[in-house]
């Protein structure tokens, strides 16, 4: 996610953009926001 | 985040990766996952453009304030305990360009360096917001930035561009030298620059001639490396850092053929040969609706444990 961040503001590319927001909202499928843990197991 | 293999089952299924109903399109690999089954991303996804998509961009965010306020205390603070050595046995120190950590990795010399080039450089940009004691630090800041890297490419680099021994994947330093020269490229003398500029190309033609990266000199399989052409899958997370890596060379250098090389390996993270990389690849457990994504859900398949070459026995689809 930082490289794609890094690649985002560099770019200002949809793609990248495209890619960032699936892929965060797959690890927010794992992330408790009670405990602000992001169970990554 | 990238997908990890372990867990996960790779099916043989048809997907059209487009709604419910099938359509005349080639079989898509797909996953079963804990969180659903994920379908290949299909070849004519937006993320998959030839080149670059401008138009539908959100507007920038104003920053958060309070937010950027912290973040920057946060970060002098980190510099300080990973720079500083606070006691005769203190392992974590910065000396003579090099960043000394309970393991010395070369891979992760970069990190403290590109943090401290990014602080400097939003303070220059923002002197409003500096008090004495940040005006003090600025240039010991620029310092830790050129120091490493100065010493990343004195002691650490071959005559061919290899870093070598880098402990873990080299890109990772190389990401962060590439984006530090962008920050720091104003206030560099000649000499640095284009001493920084040569390492940097260097780096990216050894990695292109070893096939670790896409060579579009090239066809076919090299048949001694099992390298092919399209370059090598390490994992989604050191793919995307190669293909932000060459971007960042573009940008530097202002050489075509760099955005050239970062255009393959985009394509080639997101969908790589399925004979070569079976199962690797953007992976979308739910299809968006809208073109920034924002309203699906997908991973890029790393390894795991396992010997990559097994995988390539592995079929996705006959």
């Amino acid at each position: 996610m930082s490289a794609l961040a890094r690649l985002y503001v560099k770019s200002h590319d949809l793609r990248v953009l495209r890619v960032m927001n699936l892929l965060l909202n797959a690890e927010l499928l794992h992330f408790d926001p009670q405990t602000l843990i992001l169970n990554g197991t | 985040m990238a997908g990890d293999r372990r867990g996960m089952g790779l099916r043989c299924e048809r997907h059209s990766g487009r709604g419910e109903a099938p359509e005349p399109r080639p079989a898509l690999p797909s996953w079963t996952t804990p969180d659903g089954v994920a379908v290949m991303v299909a070849d004519d996804d937006v993320c998959l453009a030839p080149e670059a998509v401008v138009e539908g961009l959100p507007a920038a965010a104003a920053p958060d304030q309070p937010m950027v306020k912290d973040l920057t205390a946060l970060m002098d603070q980190l510099l300080d305990v990973v720079a500083k050595k606070t006691t005769g046995s203190d392992p974590t120190y910065f000396e003579n360009g090099q960043w000394h950590f309970s393991k010395d990795l070369i891979a992760c010399q970069g990190g403290p360096a590109f943090m401290a080039a990014e602080l400097w450089h939003w303070r220059q940009a923002h002197p409003q917001a500096m008090d004495d004691a940040a005006r003090a630090r600025q240039p010991w800041l620029r310092q830790l930035a050129i120091d490493t890297f100065e010493h990343l490419l004195r002691d650490h680099q071959a005559p061919g561009g290899e870093i070598t021994n880098p402990g873990s994947h080299a890109w990772f330093v190389m990401s962060d030298f590439a984006n530090t020269y962008l920050l720091l490229k104003d206030s560099l003398d000649e000499p640095t620059r284009a001493r920084w500029l040569d390492g940097m190309k260097k780096e990216a033609e050894w990695f292109k001639q070893h096939g670790d990266i896409p060579n579009p000199d090239l066809t076919g399989w090299l048949a001694t490396t099992w390298k092919a052409s399209d370059g090598w899958y390490i994992n989604g997370n050191v793919n995307v850092y190669q293909a932000e890596t060459l971007y960042a060379i573009s940008l530097a250098t202002g050489e075509p053929k760099y955005k050239h090389l970062f255009e393959l390996e985009w394509r080639h993270t997101l969908s790589p040969s399925q004979k070569r990389w079976p199962g690797f690849g953007l992976f979308l457990l739910k299809m968006p609706t809208k073109r920034d994504g924002s309203d699906g859900v997908g991973f890029i398949t790393e390894k795991g444990e396992g010997d990559p070459a097994s995988m390539s026995t592995t079929r996705p689809c006959s």
